[in-house]
């Protein structure tokens, strides 16, 4: 049991880390003053960053007329946008040519669109008039602020800019933990090229907060089990100097030493330690990937080195539980268990 | 020749003395279980102590077996104290000096004939596997070597533990109730079993309840209420081998 908890303690946390990636960026750059990134920025940040990013997506917001009316509009890269906010639901497909959008669920409810339909979209220096039509390629689902805009590829945003791209955000999934992130939006800092980069501390809390409370939770959960199998071992064990008192007061009678029959109980409490051991192993890995299937969804990456150490547990702990018990073996008389009077 | 005592024998009249006991009691709590015992046994004489439930005879013989200690007098076993001795020196004379035979045998039941006389042998130096055979056959019983107590029955149980007492070549057997659970036919084996070793000059301390079995004795001491009440000697069953015993009559 307690090997299988140890494999859960130190690989699920991991597995967690990537799943969390799942729930947006940990990393976002933002411009220091009032203009936007970029593709040069773009590229500094990145540089930054380096191999701990996963996913990367650039964002830029704007504001577009429809009937009359300000609509706001993000415009990115869509497919690196989805792999960083791989939570986004999207009844229908992605946009895959210049002329195609998503529009944000409530957007969709606002103005009634829907899936095919065409939509006129001006800039709001373009003349009335000269609407450019675009089609929605599918309704954006979040439950976040995504819901109120209309998304687009950065390439067809900039028809709507006159050619100018610049980034408002750029979002980063990294693989890090809270210590390595600061490090990162450090090292984007230390740049001095005109952004900022902070750490989203909800995501990456998030993270460490599950991981802290699952290794927290075995380990309470291995003392009680350690504190279980000393006191599970001493009541066997008593009962087993119980029963065998007149084997013990035999050894006894014929010369054996307390400490040749204590020696020799500690011995079978280390032979039963090793075979418990070996047995605890081969279940307990069965049971952590049984459990990591099931509860986290993920093929366990079993740590060989689980083995010796649980091996040496199971000895430490057989010994430990059989103190108490071996000790009574010194207070039992020949001559109060081989009868007489 | 058969004499009659009301107490314990004087040291100075019997043979070259392998115990003394002096004045020797045994208390629990306000019971006193031996009462001021004294006794002194020859090398190589067969004593048989008799007395009803309750007289202090086992208790007598755990003392001298090193498994308990007086609370009060002196015991001599060839002349070191075995009073002053703690557990670890009586343990060393055990296992060097004495045999034991039990009413119960006290097998291990998981080992076999030979491991069980094996056993001794542990303790005492190491196990020789040929040595445990040839104890067995001394008794009659190497062909149930191998066999596990269960498989025996109660005098071929007992032989094994004699073979077992016998082990390691003690200077003295004491054996509690050695026939109390033997039919007629493997008490015999049993007696003539002590007489062999009587004859090769063995001590032979044997607790009795069976008249007969006490009366193959040189010796006898009735105790009642812990107390040596009579003392009988019979010179006839004086060995052929081994030092003759001399009776004493005891203030």
């Amino acid at each position: 049991m307690l090997s299988g908890l140890s494999l859960i303690a130190f690989t699920v946390p991991a597995q967690m880390s990537e799943e969390l990636r799942a729930y947006g960026a940990n990393l976002v750059v933002l411009p220091d003053g009032s203009q936007g990134l970029t593709d040069e920025q773009l590229s500094i940040a990145d540089d930054a960053v380096g191999a701990a990013a996963l996913n990367r997506a650039p964002y830029q917001y704007t504001n577009l007329l429809y009937n009359q009316q300000a609509l706001p509009v993000m415009g990115t890269l869509l497919d690196d946008a989805l792999a960083v906010r791989s939570y986004w639901e999207i009844d229908g497909a992605l946009p895959t040519g210049a002329d195609q959008i998503l529009v944000g669920e409530n957007v969709a409810e606002l103005y009634r669109f829907d899936v095919g339909e065409t939509v006129g979209l001006t800039a709001p220096t373009t003349a009335e008039g000269a609407a450019r039509q675009l089609t929605v390629t599918g309704i954006l689902r979040t439950g976040g602020a995504e819901d109120d805009l209309v998304v687009m590829s950065l390439d067809t945003l900039k028809e709507f800019t006159g050619g100018v791209t610049e980034y408002n955000i750029i979002e980063y999934s990294a693989n890090a933990d809270g210590t390595t992130l600061t490090a990162l939006a450090d090292a984007v800092n230390a740049r001095d090229a005109g952004m900022e980069a902070e750490v989203v501390r909800r995501i990456s809390q998030t993270e460490s907060g599950i991981a802290q409370t699952l290794q927290t939770l075995i380990w309470i959960v291995s003392v009680v089990i350690c504190l279980l199998t000393m006191i599970s071992i001493s009541a066997t064990l008593n009962a087993i100097v119980s029963e065998r008192a007149r084997e013990i007061g035999l050894k006894k009678a014929l010369g054996a030493l307390s400490r040749d029959v204590m020696g020799e109980f500690m011995g079978e409490s280390i032979l039963l330690g090793l075979i418990g051991g070996l047995a605890g192993v081969a279940a307990g890995i069965w049971i952590a990937n049984f459990i990591s299937v099931r509860a986290f969804a993920v093929q366990l990456d079993v740590n060989w080195w689980v083995v010796p150490i649980t091996l040496v547990f199971s000895v430490i702990l057989s010994l430990a539980g059989s103190l108490a018990p071996v000790r009574r073996i010194s207070r039992i008389r020949p001559v109060d268990v081989l009868g007489g009077e | 020749m058969t004499q009659n005592s009301t107490a314990a024998a004087h040291p100075d009249l019997l043979g070259e003395p392998i115990y003394s006991v002096r004045d020797v009691s045994r208390r629990y709590g306000e019971l006193a279980a031996l009462d001021r015992v004294s006794l002194t046994i020859a090398r190589g004489e067969w004593l048989s102590i008799v007395g009803p439930s309750g007289s202090g005879k086992s208790t007598l013989m755990n003392i001298l077996g090193c498994m308990d200690s007086p609370t009060d007098g002196i015991v001599l076993l060839e002349g070191e104290r075995l009073d002053k001795m703690g557990e670890p020196e009586l343990a060393k004379v055990r296992r060097q000096k004495i045999g034991l035979i039990f009413q119960q045998f006290h097998l291990v039941q998981h080992l076999t004939a030979c491991e069980n006389v094996m056993l001794a042998q542990y303790y005492h130096s190491l196990p020789d596997e040929k040595e445990a055979l040839e104890a067995l056959e001394r008794v009659g019983m190497a062909e149930r070597a191998t066999h596990l107590p269960r498989e025996l029955s109660g005098g071929e149980q007992q032989r094994v533990c004699v073979a077992r007492a016998l082990i390691n070549h003690p200077d003295v057997i004491l054996a509690d109730e050695p026939t109390g659970n033997l039919d007629e036919v493997n008490e015999r084996v049993v007696i003539d079993f002590f007489h062999q070793l009587h004859d090769d000059g063995t001590t032979l301390i044997v607790v009795t309840h069976d008249s007969e079995v006490a009366a193959q004795g040189q010796r006898q001491i009735i105790l009642e209420h812990g107390r040596i009440v009579r003392e009988t000697t019979d010179l006839s069953n004086t060995p052929t081998k081994g030092k003759p015993v001399r009776g004493v009559e005891a203030r």
